[in-house]
């Protein structure tokens, strides 16, 4: 969706209609948090829970963003810390520091700073990640959400979560 | 079996049969189907029952009254609702015949309802009537056309010009021309039940028919081979699926006629019986594939028309050359009909073959005497030894029934089919339970309460009951797997041209049902190593002084909370020698690394390693016994290997009993706690100083009993914390990994308890050193540690 939405962006900056329909798709519920002063969203049918943080057991021999496990009522799920995953700051974990479970297939918990609320986005008010150069790497970025005059930076989970897979089993090569 | 219980349940089986064709109509197919089922119980019971008279014409009126069901279901008359109505006459009059006189069996006594019967069901002839002048002439004209019964199926028999021959060409194996295979949405639960139950048939087939190599004039054996085919046969011909009932069919004539004693079988028909079943897998499988995705297209269908020629030929005595001479090809006796007619179920078979073949419109049958039920040959020897039947074939499975030994009849397998997801989810859920319970008992407000904790632990002692008895349903046994070595030891023997005689005890051994299936692929490598490089070739082994045939034998044993399966063969053993230099020239081993006899021969389950001078295309290459062991591994097993050169070898695999539960020691290091499994422990202990050593300040080892055992720190190892403590103010836990004693360093041993593994998920699949986790009784997680993952991480550690 991502390139279509990119070749879109670029071929037709003139075809309202082209656009819209792209991002009506992406119209929804989500729910929103922040991460080192920066506001994202999650579409709300893949959240599954909100936990507080709680004890998690690391797992050795993992990239840094891979936190550990924790035990979520008898089962045992990876948790991810966001921060780390895109490059940014590691900060301590305070009393708003929670944990989004999210079902990217399998259960899987990811650690935010603050959750906001659930917003819900229109469609016309979504616009397609904007074209940023190769610095910074947009293929999670399902769009930009414009909620009370703010810009929410919609996140593709699935994607984050698997692109992770690559990432750490070329990590685990390396380190192997 | 006393003549009142016979009687009994052939009465009984009488009802429910006359109870099913009243409530059935000509278009329920699943009332149909369970009549069909019915009356073929009926006859196996009549069979059964030793001491009745008249049990062989009994039974080929039985059989016609089947084929007569089959027919309508595959509407190949056109009088349906008569047919059923004869069908159901034939019922009624089979119990009037009953009462009137128990001691024989209920063939009704109207002997012209009887021809009536036999004559509608009749179809084209066996074998033997392949002579027969007319029957190459005219396409279908079966004896239905005689004008004794209402309606032949002359408007698919014509039309057949444009077919194929008749069947049983005198000379010519008929030409059979396969249609596309459709399979209707509505008959998905059907197609699916029959592969199930195919394959159970087919294993018992492969089962058989090793044993029947052994011995080719057994004819208990060769009546146990029929039976299958003859079954899946049926089963096919009901479902329309065409080109498997034409090959069974085709392999259940072959059968009939050694069974009769007009064939005797050479190992080439062994070979073709093989041959036949590979392809049936091969048709179930394309059918199993499509039900995994039914997209109403035609289902690919392998190609048969070799397999029947050749299954044609092997109704000759001189199939392959080798054949005796026998009697077959001479034609039949004219019927008597039911003079001597030990063998019953040919009249079943050919019928269905006619029906099918006009039920398809394309083919034609070839006229049928009426003979056949006629059957040559002394009834004597041919009768049917029914209590010896099923030596041997003892199957777990539901839809088998056991034969008794003679004197006790046929009982039905007790039990009843359960998916295994829903299995799966219930030990799922009893693990759950399992830690639940065990945290509301380690609740410290319990204490006070005695009443309460009284209750408690009654919960705990119901919840490991329950979990036991969960545990053991997912239990099979052995048997199956053992038996699928025994192909695999021929086919592996005869490509390698060497001479192996394959046994194995212990097979009631029962294990976890998914342990069975991951540990399939790994024994058949280890099976198949022992035939290709433990066994030695005759030559060889004559100049030995061994004997020409090489042994391999699989043993199976509960140990201690395990399952031991042992490989033994006497072949040729491992040179302990040859597999060092090999390590070193393949780099995996020091040029003066001095390793222990188990070290060397460990050697051969590493990655690349492999002392066959030439890869065969069976093994070889050099990827098989390092994917066993870690297979094995991943089920928390061992492999160990013993042999001695010139002698044999054996090769030892160790698996804990139950996948999800385990015995595991919770340790400590730092505020991080792990599970060691107990199997895995050798033992424990606080060591002194002056027990430690260490090499280039770098590397710590303790010695232990004369035995110096490198150190893990699992604090370095997992990056856990900075400091280190001295070791003699640790614990460590010695483990054994591939013959080498390793101790682990820990700050405390905190307990034993039972804990339920978690797995940890896809993304952790890659992990070493950690095979899982591990919910302990505060609900904190404790990652269960994997000893030989652990030695490598070191090791590459301590390499880099």
């Amino acid at each position: 969706m991502e390139t279509s939405e990119a070749s879109a962006s670029t071929a037709a900056v003139a075809a309202p209609d082209q656009r819209d329909s792209d991002t009506n798709e992406l119209s929804g519920k989500y729910l929103t948090f922040t991460l080192d002063g920066e506001e994202y969203g999650v579409a709300i049918l893949k959240v599954r829970e909100l936990i507080g943080l709680m004890d998690i057991t690391q797992v050795p021999q993992m990239p840094d963003y891979v936190k550990g496990v924790i035990n979520l009522r008898g089962k045992v799920i990876p948790v991810f810390d966001l921060r780390l995953r895109f490059g940014l700051e590691e900060a301590e974990y305070t009393d708003e520091t929670c944990i989004i479970v999210v079902d990217v297939g399998s259960m899987v918990g990811i650690v935010v700073d603050t959750v906001q609320e659930v917003a819900d986005i229109p469609g016309k008010d979504i616009e397609p990640p904007p074209p940023l150069g190769n610095t910074v790497d947009t293929t999670f970025l399902m769009g930009m959400g414009k909620v009370d005059g703010k810009v929410k930076i919609l996140l593709d989970i699935d994607r984050i979560l698997s692109t992770e897979e690559a990432a750490r089993l070329s990590g685990v090569a390396a380190e192997a | 079996m006393s003549d009142s219980t016979a009687s009994s349940t052939v009465e009984g089986l009488l009802e429910q049969l006359a109870l099913t064709s009243t409530l059935c109509d000509v278009a329920d197919l699943g009332g149909l189907a369970k009549m069909h089922a019915q009356m073929g119980e009926l006859v196996r019971s009549v069979e059964d029952c030793s001491n009745l008279a008249g049990v062989a014409e009994f039974c080929s009126f039985g059989l016609a009254l089947e084929s007569l069901l089959e027919g309508i279901v595959l509407e190949t008359y056109s009088e349906l609702d008569e047919i059923l109505d004869t069908v159901r006459q034939g019922i009624s009059e089979m119990q009037s015949s009953l009462r009137a006189d128990p001691t024989s069996a209920p063939l009704p006594k109207d002997g012209g309802f009887i021809d009536r019967v036999l004559r509608l069901a009749g179809g084209e002839p066996g074998p033997e009537e392949t002579e027969a002048p007319d029957s190459t002439a005219e396409p279908a004209q079966t004896a239905l056309e005689t004008g004794e019964v209402p309606d032949p199926p002359e408007p698919e028999a014509s039309s057949s010009e444009d077919a194929t021959p008749t069947e049983a060409d005198s000379s010519e194996p008929e030409e059979y021309v396969s249609e596309p295979l459709i399979i209707n949405d509505d008959e998905l639960e059907y197609v699916k039940s029959f592969v199930t139950e195919a394959y159970e048939h087919i294993e018992s087939i492969e089962a058989v028919v090793l044993e029947l190599e052994q011995s080719l004039d057994d004819e208990a054996k060769i009546n146990e081979l029929f039976r299958p085919f003859h079954t899946i046969k049926g089963m096919a011909g009901f479902l329309n699926l065409q080109d498997i009932n034409r090959l069974t069919h085709r392999a259940e004539t072959v059968l009939d006629l050694a069974r009769k004693g007009q064939l005797k079988l050479t190992s080439d028909h062994i070979d073709l019986v093989f041959n036949t079943v590979d392809i049936l897998k091969e048709q179930i499988g394309e059918v199993e594939a499509y039900l995994g995705n039914p997209t109403g297209q035609p289902v690919a269908q392998p190609d048969i028309t070799e397999v029947l020629k050749q299954l044609h030929r092997a109704q000759s005595s001189n199939f392959g050359g080798s054949g005796a001479p026998v009697a077959s090809g001479g034609g039949s006796s004219p019927a008597e009909s039911g003079a001597s007619e030990p063998q019953d179920e040919t009249p079943g078979s050919e019928p269905l073959a006619a029906v099918e073949a006009s039920g398809k419109g394309a083919q034609s049958a070839s006229p049928t005497a009426i003979d056949k039920p006629a059957s040559p040959s002394s009834d004597g020897a041919a009768e049917y030894a029914g209590p010896e039947r099923r030596a041997g074939v003892d199957r777990r499975s539901g839809s088998d029934r056991r034969q008794g030994p003679a004197g006790t009849g046929a009982k039905k397998d007790l039990a009843v089919r359960v998916d295994t997801g829903k299995l799966d989810q219930l030990v799922n859920m009893v693990g759950e339970l399992v830690i639940a319970q065990a945290l509301v008992s380690q609740n410290p407000a319990l204490a006070e309460r005695g009443k309460l904790a009284k209750d408690i632990s009654q919960v705990a002692k119901i919840t490991r009951e329950v979990q036991e008895i969960t545990m053991s349903m997912r239990m099979v046994t052995l048997q199956q797997t053992f038996q699928k070595m025994g192909r695999l030891v021929r086919d592996v023997s005869r490509k390698a041209g060497k001479q192996v005689a394959f046994s194995f005890s212990g097979e009631e051994t029962e294990l976890d049902k998914n342990v069975i299936d991951e540990i399939g692929d790994p024994l058949m490598h280890m099976v198949r190593n022992a035939v290709d490089h433990g066994i030695e070739p005759p030559e060889d082994r004559l100049a030995a002084g061994k004997p020409e045939q090489g042994q391999v034998h699989l043993h199976a044993a509960h140990q201690g909370g395990n399952i031991i399966i042992t490989i033994s063969d006497d072949g040729r053993g491992l040179d302990r020698d040859k597999l060092i230099r090999k390590g070193v020239e393949r780099g995996l081993v020091a040029p003066d690394a001095q390793l222990s006899e188990s070290e060397a021969f460990a050697l051969i389950m590493q990655a690349g390693f492999s002392t066959a001078e030439q890869v065969t295309d069976i093994s070889g290459r050099g990827v098989g016994m390092d994917v066993v062991r870690r297979n094995i591994e991943k089920l928390r097993g061992k492999v160990e290997i013993a042999s001695t050169k010139g002698k044999g070898s054996q090769f030892t695999i160790s698996l804990p009993l139950t996948l999800a539960i385990i015995d595991g020691m919770v340790v400590r290091v730092g505020a991080e706690r792990f599970v060691i499994p107990t199997i895995s422990i050798d033992q424990s202990l606080r060591p002194e100083k002056d027990q430690i050593f260490t090499v280039q300040k770098r590397g710590e080892m303790l010695q232990i009993r004369g035995e110096l055992c490198p150190l893990v720190r699992l604090d370095e190892l997992f990056a856990i914390r900075q400091e280190r403590p001295a070791v003699w103010e640790t614990m460590v836990v010695v483990v054994i990994v591939d013959g080498r004693r390793i101790g682990i360093v820990l700050d405390d041993l905190i307990g034993q308890q039972q804990i339920v593994i978690k797995n940890l998920g896809q993304q952790f699949e890659d992990v070493r050193g950690i095979s899982g986790a591990a919910i302990l009784g505060d609900g904190r997680i404790g990652l269960i540690l994997d000893a030989p993952g652990l030695v490598a991480v070191h090791n590459s550690d301590q390499a880099a």
